[in-house]
């Protein structure tokens, strides 16, 4: 293994390890890129929040390699029956709730109490989208990792 | 790249996860390997030939 602090980032597996690696790379192309646009947009056309362009080019890293890493099915590697799948898309639902809901808490100690009652609504709101976008995320990811191990079966 | 492991494992009568946690990799892996779908470092390939009592020539050399 090539010695780099990068390596406590990576997995143990070789194949995950640079997969992983390449999903990495690549988002550290395009954030450069999506960079050099933005500072072309704010000098030439309008002016771009710094603080709203740090934290939507940290978000566009993390998503990228997020969802690479979600459609390339190599995160559940042990699913490769019905059974271990349906077991596994429970535990993914009930994860997803609990995320949703930890984030709600957090949300309501951190951030703010909703005082109204649109507030609430719209706080709800928030929780169930997470609670979708974890969801199938993770189920995008499970489906995946699924049809591939199932591919490689013996 | 075409290979001979997932013969030279059959022929030990081992499953692709008894290989896997042999050489410390996961099933999917070994899996990729045997489909030529991935090549693997030379350190891996070394312990696949080990665990599998092969060289490497048997295991992954091409003869044309």
């Amino acid at each position: 293994m090539i010695k780099s602090w990068f390596s406590v980032f990576l997995p143990e597996d070789e194949y995950k390890r640079q997969k992983s690696l390449y999903f990495f790379a690549e988002a550290s192309v395009i954030i450069p890129i999506f960079l050099v646009v933005s500072l072309l947009i704010n000098k030439l056309f309008f002016s771009i929040n710094y603080e709203f362009l740090t934290i939507l080019a940290l978000g566009l890293f993390g998503l990228y390699i997020l969802l690479r890493y979600s459609i390339s099915g190599i995160e559940y590697i042990s699913v490769s029956t019905k059974a271990e799948f349906n077991n596994k898309k429970k535990k993914t639902f009930v994860q997803s709730i609990n995320f949703s809901f930890i984030f709600g808490l957090l949300y309501l100690v951190l951030v703010d109490l909703p005082n109204s009652r649109d507030n609430w609504f719209q706080f709800t709101l928030l929780l169930v989208v997470i609670f979708i976008l974890f969801f199938t995320i993770n189920y995008i990811s499970l489906k995946k990792s699924y049809q591939k191990n199932m591919d490689l079966m013996d | 790249m075409k290979n001979r492991v997932k013969m030279a494992r059959l022929e030990k009568l081992m499953t692709q996860q008894s290989l896997a946690e042999q050489v410390n990799v996961t099933r999917q892996t070994i899996g990729l390997i045997e489909k030529g779908e991935y090549n693997p470092s030379l350190k891996l390939c070394c312990n696949i030939a080990y665990v599998l009592e092969k060289t490497l020539d048997d295991l992954f050399w091409e003869v044309h």
